[in-house]
């Protein structure tokens, strides 16, 4: 994904971006009580929480729909407050955050946060 | 010779989407239309004048021989063959690698001139020259008539004749200012009924202010609809032609636009927001309605009915769109079975199944190379020299199949041979070479046939001219991966081998039947499913219940559900059947390693559907049970 769809992305959710490139941001977000950075250029879009049909047989995953595209959901513990569509090795999936994503750079992280894992 | 540079890089630029025009004519998998000649005959023609503008004469003399022998096939002097297209696909091959080298050399030294010049003649020389009996035996026409034809004029004509069609004179005078509509307006209703081919001006009545023409037609019966005064009289002797051959005619001279494929997708989107749009403005349409006064509630049911028909039809139509035949990959394995063959010394027959199969271009492309790699590694490795295959009590002939289908939203391709099969005590001897099975270790046939698809692996005991040139089929099952698709191997020995591609396509358009279970909706394809019956208390039970086959729990009572019954007599056991739609079904990323699921479509109220195959959701609890 090229550096400006990313910049688009944060501009949309955010409010007031930080002034930084996305080469520096990342996006600070919490699921299933964890809090994770990602990196800002795997970060598709950030959206409100989409209607979400949980896989069958397949616990913390689910299917939403979003611009026309099946998406597969990880699902959170707790209610969602926002959803980042993240873009990994070709494929794009959304990821339930329990708190209001922030964007952050590296540096500035708090202690305790994990960088988001290959496999959730 | 020219110095490196810009020339190389623009001749290269300029040349790509002629040999882009050219090879989707050579790969369309049947015999070119006119209509497709011509557009590659006049690419040809432009690559040779880019060639003497750049100043690449190698180029250029080989160009206007490929030029010569299009323009031999368009003026029918010689017909198109299957050898014909493979020799302009190989030198398409030819001319494109050194295109690159020109492109950094700013020269074509590199081009292997003598040896194209040879391919084109070898394929002219074994074309068989015809059409040569004069028009005089076949038209009713004066000889000075027939001497002001131009040889393209004479080919249609002969064509046209061939293919058992009518020819036409249509005589005509116009007046000298408007004489251009006019004709034009002529040409355009011959052109509805047949092939508008030749206009001869006519001496006789010629006037001062009026212009005449005699017009010769092709059609299957004497074109009506001509402006007044103007008729049409038969001039051939040959018998009008049936219906088809006449659509094809037609549809020959149909015209192609040619659309950015970016500009497509956003076309592509926008009728998907607007089909998801229509769905959710539908579902809220059906609660208003209740409430409006009968006639308008009618008008309005019926306004939403005929704009749903429509969108179904837009959204079929516009999915169309992106797709190509599988044939026309076919057709490109064609050509290299043949190529391969000849090196190889081995005898086999190519067959496609399934070639209507509509899958995405881009997929299509992407699938290309892998399904090459495994056509050269049946004919390198797994079908027999005639000898052996002969003393194995098989016809000398293998054959090697291209069968694809779709089912739901995943496309399933295969190569299968009936040659000696996977040879499992080399895969093994070679696995235990490099160290991946301990000595004592006998694996699965599963794992024995992964190790096929890991980096590294061959047992190739030399590099061969076909395959084992350093990319394996870990290649294949790599761009296979990219694709989230998934490589299956069967083989039998002695009876040959199946190498099977499962990937999902972008998106499928099909009629389903949408159910409820746990209060979630789920939907089957329609032609999964024979009947639905109503739960007869007391009645065996269900083969299984959608929820509990899902990982769910049974249900408590069978009262008010549900029975799908499958072509097969087993049934699967929901909460209620709500109704029979249309639906576009995307793939999700979880598809894969979830057999049953075959893809997702949006619902009215903005949720999923999960779309289910109900085969592969049976054999989660009847796992002993092919099915």
């Amino acid at each position: 994904m090229s550096d400006s769809a990313a910049r688009d992305a944060i501009m949309r959710f955010f409010p007031e971006p930080p002034d930084y490139s996305t080469h520096e941001l990342g996006i600070l977000f919490r699921f299933q009580g964890r809090r994770l950075f990602v990196d800002a250029h795997r970060v598709v879009e950030i959206t409100p929480p989409v209607p979400t049909s949980p896989l069958p047989g397949e616990a913390g995953r689910g299917v939403a729909f979003w611009r026309g595209g099946a998406h597969e959901v990880r699902t959170g513990t707790g209610p969602a407050v926002a959803f980042l569509l993240l873009k990994t090795e070709g494929r794009e999936f959304f990821v339930a955050s329990e708190e209001n994503p922030r964007a952050l750079r590296r540096k500035e992280l708090p202690v305790g946060v994990e960088d988001l894992p290959e496999e959730l | 010779m020219k110095k490196p540079g810009a020339s190389g890089i623009d001749f290269a630029a300029e040349a790509a989407e002629r040999i882009e025009a050219i090879r989707s004519v050579l790969e369309i998998g049947r015999e070119p239309k006119i209509t497709e000649i011509n557009e590659i005959f006049r690419a040809a023609h432009s690559l040779k004048g880019l060639a003497g503008l750049g100043g690449f004469d190698r180029f250029g003399k080989a160009l206007h021989e490929a030029e010569n022998l299009l323009d031999s096939i368009r003026l029918s002097r010689m017909p198109w063959s299957p050898r014909i297209a493979d020799a302009l696909a190989r030198f398409l091959e030819g001319f494109e690698t050194s295109l690159h080298a020109a492109a950094r050399t700013g020269n074509d030294e590199a081009f292997p001139l003598e040896k194209m010049l040879r391919l084109l003649d070898s394929a002219r020389t074994t074309a068989v020259e015809g059409h040569t009996r004069p028009l005089s035996e076949d038209l009713d026409l004066p000889p000075e008539s027939l001497s002001c034809l131009s040889e393209y004029e004479e080919s249609r004509l002969r064509a046209n004749i061939g293919s058992g069609m009518a020819i036409f004179a249509v005589d005509a005078s116009f007046d000298l200012d408007t004489f251009e509509s006019a004709l034009k307006q002529v040409g355009a209703r011959l052109n509805e009924t047949g092939e508008w081919i030749a206009t001869l001006p006519q001496v006789a009545g010629f006037t001062a202010d009026r212009l005449a023409f005699q017009l010769l037609a092709s059609a299957p019966d004497e074109p009506s609809g001509l402006p007044e005064g103007i008729s049409a009289r038969r001039v051939s002797r040959q018998r009008a032609v049936p219906v088809e051959v006449m659509e094809s005619i037609r549809a020959a001279s149909s015209k192609t636009v040619r659309l950015d494929s970016e500009r497509l997708d956003r076309l592509l989107s926008e009728v998907e927001e607007s089909r998801a749009s229509y769905q959710k403005l539908a579902f809220e349409l059906a609660h208003v309605e209740a409430e409006l006064p009968p006639l308008r509630r009618v008008r309005l049911a019926r306004l939403r009915e005929r704009l749903g028909a429509s969108v179904v039809r837009l959204t079929r139509q516009a999915s169309a769109a992106r797709t190509v035949p599988v044939s026309n990959l076919g057709a490109r394995l064609q050509r290299a079975a043949v190529r391969l063959l000849e090196t190889s010394g081995k005898m086999a027959a190519f067959t496609i199944e399934g070639g209507d199969v509509e899958i995405d271009r881009d997929l299509a492309e992407d699938l290309a190379d892998p399904l090459l790699h495994l056509l050269r590694n049946s004919i390198d490795h797994g079908i027999e020299p005639p000898a052996q295959r002969r003393a194995a009590g098989k016809p000398e002939e293998a054959r090697i199949t291209l069968a694809a289908r779709t089912r739901g939203s995943r496309l399933s391709i295969s190569i299968v041979d009936d040659g000696r099969g996977i040879a499992e005590e080399q895969v093994l001897a070679r696995a235990r070479g490099l160290g991946w099975v301990k000595p004592t270790e006998i694996p699965s046939r599963e794992d024995l046939y992964d190790f096929l698809f890991r980096p590294g692996f061959t047992t190739a005991a030399a590099v061969s001219q076909l395959s084992g040139r350093g990319v394996g089929l870990d290649v294949v099952a790599q761009r296979v991966a990219e694709r989230h698709g998934e490589v299956h191997v069967d083989s039998e020995p002695g009876k040959g081998a199946r190498f099977h591609l499962v990937v999902p396509v972008a998106q499928a358009v099909f009629d389903a039947l949408i159910v409820e279970e746990e209060k979630k909706l789920y939907a089957f394809p329609l032609a999964s499913i024979a009947r639905v019956e109503r739960e007869v208390p007391g009645a065996p039970p269900a083969t299984a219940a959608l929820g509990a086959a899902m990982g769910g729990r049974a249900p408590s009572s069978q009262t008010g559900r549900m029975r799908l019954v499958l072509p097969d007599a087993r049934t699967i056991s929901v909460a209620a059947v709500l109704r029979q739609a249309v639906l576009v079904v995307r793939p999700i990323g979880a598809a894969v390693s979830t057999p049953f699921l075959i893809g997702a479509s949006e619902g009215e109220g903005d949720e999923a559907i999960l779309v289910i195959d109900p085969r592969p959701l049976l054999r989660r609890v009847e796992p002993g049970r092919a099915s």
